[in-house]
Order: structure tokens, then C-alpha cells, then sequence
């Protein structure tokens, strides 16, 4: 995608020493900002000692403090971006599919303004695609993260496990397929990537779209059944169906799902009629 | 702090900035990285795929189904972008946000997907899938005895096929658990210079920390840097809060105006960065 390669460009290219401060690695148009906060606070903090006046000294040196901590929050913010959209060793994005990095892609490419609010909390925000503008706190530019884990090793785990005792056994899996799926995708918020990442080479989304074409058009399939949270487990079966019968067809090819033993039945009808015919 | 464990020098050395370091690590991932594709794209034919059933000349009205792989794969590719299409023309009729957060996920796969047109594991599933239902049908009107032999190979080529790629995979992933394991521990050790480096204090960065006599009180001489600055305890006028840090005039008289500044107060300020001097909160 387009964006992917401006963002990894830039952090190619980043304009940033390794002295760099806070308060500069989001563009000078944010330095200058920063800068005059600081240095307004500097000021009243020595007018507040040269006269002695100890509680208001300490107040501005709070707010000092506190600016700097979260800024270097920002810093460190802006650091596991980076290393998480590919910037890191080997460079891969670890970035589940199922993240919207709209807001950090735009902020953490210098495209985004800090301001303050009266707390002097920093305010983060970008003008969107559509005008609009969409502003966060810092606490909140990752809260919608996913990053990709083992999902996709512990699948195929389970799957290898399953095809090994296909090949080596008579005995039925010694292990409860439906219980362990549910357990992969319920831990830790798997499910996102299990939603939308690759495993073992397929995307369940594409799957699935593909496979309810018909329906999804006839609106059969509801709007609200096709948002991506929908298909949550701990509410939807959906992805629970899909890996445990990939998991199931791994243990035995000849494994037919109802859909496909429908399917199946069509064809065999359909070739019996044929063969009456002529 | 100028602390050189948590100085600002080490804080972005893993990213920002590295471009040419970075390079150096993707021109030697690369060749890794062909090789790689050259591995992914390695495929292994079913040895018995052509073995004929020779007790019956019957013709296997599904061989299109099961054999033909490239008729396959441009047909997921089709459908792949009818599911695209599809999802346009909803979003644009609709406007719902099912849809609307489904084409996010999937436009984000976009980029992805284009690296690698058939999935292997899927199109073997999907070779079972049709080899199951061919034999429903073929059990009604072919020899079973030739015609089981005929499978029993066929099955055993495609477990084989199976097996490869299975292990194919595994070894992928043991590659990319590395690679992961890898990066994991260079975001560790990020982290713990991040720890070392977050001290709160205004010259964290931002600006230089006063470091004035004038605006000081109770200053004690308690050492000399292995530079030859001297080293002070002492309290801000006004407030009693002990630190430990330098006189910005010693380092003036000095010779060292560069890590000196005056602040917008008049007041001169000391970037400690610049210095092997540590500016530190005493317990009060």
C-alpha cells in the first residue's frame, strides 16, 4: 500500500539524531509549541523563587516535570511504532490487520499538532482523510493496537499435531479439537488476528466473504454481521466453525463440513440423473 | 541525565536514524529473503498423481475439480477480487459500518496478499474438499477394487505433497519465531534504556537544567568529575529539595561555555547531556 511505503520511507529517512529531544522528533512546527509552553513555564518558575514563593515554585516545577514525562512517553510511543511497522530487525509488520492505524500513520510521520489542554495534558491530532479532525490523548493512540503474536504458531501446532496422528494411527484425536480452538482464540484477544492476519497461508476474512458472496449481497448476512468485532467468540461461532474445521479436515481429508456434505449430495443427485438419463 | 547509560545518545541508536545501519541489515535480509521466496515457491507434485485406474476405463467426471490447480488458483484469484468489488459496492450503497470496518481489514490485507497468489495449505484443503466429493460419486459407478488401489496411491502421493508443505511451513515459522525473537529482544533492550533514561527531571530534554549559584543556596563541595568539574550538593532558593549537579560559572571559568546557556530569565542553565556530571534529586 501506498501509505506503508511513505511511513517506512520515513522512518528510513528520519531527520533524528540520537540526541534528539522529545520535543522535537514530531516536527518543528511542534518544537515551536513545545517551546514556548517550557520556556513560559521556565520563567514564572524563577519569578516564583527570586520571590520566595515556595508553593508556586513547586507547581511550576510539577508541570515541567509532567510535561517532559509525557512527552517522552510520546518518544517511546513513536519508538514501538516504528519497530512495529517494520522498522525493527528483519523487518517485518507486526501490526495485526485488524489495527486502524489511520491516526498513528498520519501523527507519527510529523503530519499530526500537539497542543495542550488546561492541564497541560498534550492533545494529539490530525486532519483525516475527509477533513475531519480527529484529536486523542497520548494514553489513547494505542489502545486500539493489535499486534500480531504466536496466533499463527499455535495453530499450526495443532494442525501438524492433527496430521501427524492422521498419518500415524487408527485412534481418534487425542485431543479435544473444539476445546483447544476455542481456548486459541479466546486468549489474549486472538480472535482480532485470527480475524483478519494470514494463518497458515489463509485469511479467514477472504474465506469468508468469498463463501458468502450470495448471501452477504442478498443482505442475508446483515450489516452488523460483517464488522470485524462481530465475529468476536465469546459472542459468534463463525471463527470457531472455520479453524476447527480446518483443524478437523487436517486429521482427516475426507472430513465434510454440512455446507460441503450438502454440496456433495447436489452432485451426486445431480450425476445420477445424468446416468438414469442416458 | 547526563548519565551515559541513560543518555539521550543511546535512546533512538535502534531506529531513528540508523538508515545506513538499516541498510546494511536489508541488503544481507535480502538475499535471505530471495532464498526464502525461492523456498516458499518450491513445490512438490503428487509421484502418483498420473496412475490410472487399470480396470476400468471409466472417466472421472470431477478430474477437472481435483487436478486442475492453475484453473484453481485464477478462479480464487477472480473471486478474491469479485469479495473486493463486492465490498465497494456495498460500501458505497450501504455506507454501513459492518461493511465499512470489513473493507478496512480486508484493504489492509491488499498489500499483503499480492506477495503470494496461492495459499498452499488452503489449496490442499481445498484439493481434499473435491477429492471427497469425487469419491461419493466415483464409488457408485467404478470398479472398487481397481479403483481403490488407484486412490490408496493417490491418497498416499497427496499426504506425502502434505507432508512437505506442512513441514515446508514449520520451518517458515521456526524462521520467523527467530527472526521475531530477535526483534523482541532488541524492543527489550530499548525498553530498558528508556527505563534508565526516564528520570522526570527538567533536563530530560527539553531545555537545560538552572544550574546558576545565583539561584542556589547551601551549595557543599562533595567531589570532581573524571573531567575536572566540580561536583556540589545544594538546594534552589526557595525550596528545599537537595540535588547534586555543577555551577554553570565553574564551568565557564572553565572553558566549557559550549554545555552552558542562558535561559530567557537571564539565568545561565547547563545541558548535563554534554557533560559526564549527573544532576540528581537527594532524599530530603
Amino acid at each position: 500500500m501506498a501509505e506503508d511505503k511513505h511511513v517506512k520511507k520515513y522512518f528510513e529517512n528520519i531527520p533524528y539524531g540520537n540526541d534528539s529531544k522529545s520535543s522535537e522528533i514530531h516536527g518543528k512546527h511542534n518544537q515551536v509549541v513545545i517551546n514556548k509552553f517550557v520556556s513560559s513555564l521556565v520563567r514564572k518558575y524563577d519569578e516564583a523563587v527570586l520571590n520566595k514563593d515556595k508553593q508556586m515554585a513547586g507547581h511550576f516545577k510539577d508541570a515541567i516535570k509532567k510535561m517532559s514525562s509525557q512527552l517522552d512517553n510520546l518518544k517511546n510511543i513513536k519508538e514501538e511504532f516504528a519497530v512495529n511497522y517494520g522498522g525493527g530487525v528483519g523487518g517485518k509488520k507486526l501490526f495485526s490487520n485488524y489495527t486502524d492505524l489511520s491516526f498513528s500513520r498520519a501523527f507519527f510521520t510529523e503530519q499530526g499538532d500537539i497542543g495542550f489542554d488546561k492541564d497541560l495534558n498534550p492533545v494529539l491530532s490530525i486532519v483525516g482523510e475527509g477533513g475531519e479532525v480527529v484529536a486523542k490523548r497520548i494514553e489513547d493512540v494505542t489502545q486500539d493496537w493489535v499486534v500480531k503474536g504466536t496466533e499463527e504458531a499455535n495453530f499450526m501446532k495443532m494442525q501438524q499435531d492433527a496430521q501427524k496422528q492422521s498419518n500415524s494411527s487408527d485412534q481418534p484425536l487425542d485431543f479435544d479439537v473444539d476445546w483447544h480452538t476455542d481456548t486459541m482464540l479466546s486468549n489474549e484477544d486472538a480472535w482480532k488476528s485470527f480475524v483478519s492476519d494470514k494463518i497458515g497461508g489463509r485469511y479467514f476474512l477472504n474465506d469468508y466473504v468469498e463463501e458468502n458472496a450470495e448471501a452477504i449481497q442478498s443482505g442475508q448476512i446483515t450489516d452488523d454481521m460483517l464488522h470485524p468485532d462481530s465475529f468476536n467468540p465469546a459472542f459468534d461461532n463463525r471463527l470457531h466453525s472455520h479453524y476447527a474445521n480446518r483443524l478437523k479436515k487436517s486429521f482427516d481429508p475426507d472430513f465434510q463440513t454440512e455446507s460441503e456434505a450438502r454440496k456433495a449430495d447436489g452432485l451426486i443427485a445431480k450425476n445420477n440423473k445424468e446416468n438414469n438419463q442416458a | 541525565m547526563a548519565n551515559k547509560n541513560s543518555s539521550p545518545a543511546k535512546f533512538l541508536s535502534a531506529l531513528f536514524g540508523g538508515a545506513g545501519r538499516r541498510r546494511e541489515q536489508r541488503a544481507a535480509n535480502e538475499d535471505f529473503g530471495n532464498q526464502m521466496d525461492a523456498w516458499e515457491d518450491t513445490k512438490m507434485k503428487n509421484p502418483y498423481a498420473g496412475v490410472k485406474n487399470p480396470y476400468a476405463n471409466m472417466e472421472n467426471v470431477y478430474e477437472d475439480q481435483t487436478v486442475d490447480l492453475k484453473a484453481a488458483e485464477f478462479a480464487k484469484e477472480q473471486s478474491q477480487q469479485s469479495a473486493a468489488n463486492i465490498m465497494q459496492n456495498l460500501k458505497g450503497a450501504a455506507g454501513g459500518s459492518g461493511v465499512a470496518g470489513l473493507a478496512q481489514v480486508l484493504a489492509n490485507q491488499g498489500a499483503q496478499q499480492a506477495k503470494g497468489a496461492a495459499a498452499d495449505i488452503g489449496r490442499q484443503e481445498k484439493a481434499n474438499q473435491a477429492r471427497a466429493m469425487g469419491e461419493s460419486s466415483r464409488l457408485q459407478t467404478m470398479d472398487r477394487e481397481g479403483e481403490q488401489k488407484r486412490d490408496m496411491l493417490v491418497r498416499e502421493g497427496d499426504r506425502m505433497t502434505e507432508q512437505f508443505d506442512l513441514d515446508k511451513q514449520s520451518k517458515m515459522l521456526d524462521i520467523s519465531q527467530q527472526r521475531k525473537m530477535a526483534s523482541d529482544q532488541a524492543i527489550d533492550n530499548a525498553n530498558a534504556q528508556m527505563d534508565q533514561f526516564v528520570t522526570g527531571a527538567v533536563t530530560s530534554g527539553l531545555g537545560a537544567a538552572m544550574s546558576d549559584i545565583r539561584l542556589k543556596e547551601n551549595i557543599n563541595k562533595t567531589g570532581i568529575s573524571k573531567s575536572g568539574i566540580p561536583i556540589y550538593t545544594f538546594n534552589y532558593r526557595g525550596d528545599d529539595q537537595v540535588w547534586s549537579g555543577t555551577m554553570a560559572q565553574d564551568l565557564l571559568s572553565m572553558g566549557r561555555g559550549d554545555a552552558v546557556t542562558t535561559t530567557s530569565s537571564g539565568y545561565y542553565g547547563v545541558y548535563y547531556s554534554m557533560l559526564d556530571v549527573d544532576m540528581v534529586e537527594k532524599n530530603k
